[in-house]
């Protein structure tokens, strides 16, 4: 019974650790070619582990390292200073 | 000469609105911090320009013209700073106007005289259609008046949708009029293809002549 309860702690722990995922619905991207300052600008942010644009649905999906945080305002910026609106924040 | 000129940009733009019904364009801002080389080739004219933008709203841009002309070979070098005026984002397009203004010089023999950048762009893209309008001068400050004035208006589609890491490709129909040139109106089809941050672009004018054009920013 302990080694269970040790388990499931341990898999808390380690789900608790893991890297929060973002969904952003981004306005005016529909161009890629135009689009490639989207990963460039939010894969030199410290806590971004991958990023993925996605012209289909209009997303950029970012993976942010263990233990770390990007706020909404942050985001914002970014994809200002790329020339996009942000429609929606999604976090999972 | 001015008038002549806003008349004839005034009669080519309604053209262009009756015809298509929407604007077109380029990007002359890109995003923060990025730089970016274009170039454009054919047998009558060579263009380079290197950009730097600075905020999403400006950028400055190192340009030299090489252009035939009906009076020879003309060469400029003109610096000039362009903004970004207005900027439409919506989910399924994206639209701009941007204003280009400049001072650099006419290589005559081997002296700089005088020289003057003032561009108008505006475009309207989606990911299957895109038109874009430019209007251009150089002015030169000389008695014998030898500014140029350029419309070039073009419209595009996708032949497939592509996504972010895929291979893009256009065909774009080009229009250009063009005062003290040699072919005062030139029609040029283009194929564009373009991955990640590389463009290409392969055009034939009517009379035969090649197009070769290319952009990369980083």
């Amino acid at each position: 019974m302990k080694k269970i309860i040790l388990l499931i702690s341990l898999m808390s722990i380690a789900n608790g650790h893991a890297g929060e995922k973002i969904s952003v619905t981004v306005k005016g991207m529909v161009c890629s070619f135009c689009s490639q300052g989207i990963t460039k600008k939010f894969k030199e942010q410290p806590m971004i582990k991958d990023v993925n644009v996605d012209l289909d649905t209009h997303l950029v999906s970012l993976e942010l390292n263990d233990n770390q945080k990007i706020n909404d305002k942050l985001i914002e910026t970014i994809l200002k200073d790329t020339g996009y609106g942000v429609e929606a924040i999604t976090r999972k | 000469m001015f008038s002549k000129y806003l008349f004839n940009f005034l009669l080519f733009n309604s053209l262009f609105y009756i015809l298509s019904g929407n604007l077109v364009y380029a990007h002359p801002v890109a995003y923060a911090g990025s730089d970016s080389i274009m170039t454009w080739n054919s047998k009558e004219m060579s263009d380079w320009m290197y950009t730097h933008t600075f905020t999403p709203f400006y950028s400055l841009s190192a340009r030299t013209q090489r252009i035939e002309s009906k009076d020879g070979e003309r060469r400029f070098y003109i610096p000039h700073l362009n903004f970004l005026v207005k900027r439409w984002n919506e989910l399924n397009s994206q639209a701009n106007i941007y204003l280009s203004v400049g001072h650099g010089g006419e290589q005559i023999n081997r002296s700089l005289k005088d020289a003057s950048l003032i561009a108008f762009e505006t475009d309207w893209e989606s990911r299957k259609y895109y038109v874009s309008l430019r209007e251009e001068a150089i002015l030169t400050y000389t008695k014998n008046n030898k500014d140029i004035y350029m419309t070039k208006v073009r419209t595009g589609f996708a032949p497939y949708i592509a996504n972010f890491n895929e291979l893009n490709s256009w065909f774009i129909l080009e229009a250009e009029k063009k005062s003290r040139s040699i072919d005062n109106f030139t029609l040029i089809p283009y194929v564009r293809f373009f991955y990640h941050n590389v463009l290409t672009e392969f055009g034939v004018s009517q009379k035969g002549e090649t197009q070769f054009n290319f952009m990369i920013h980083y």
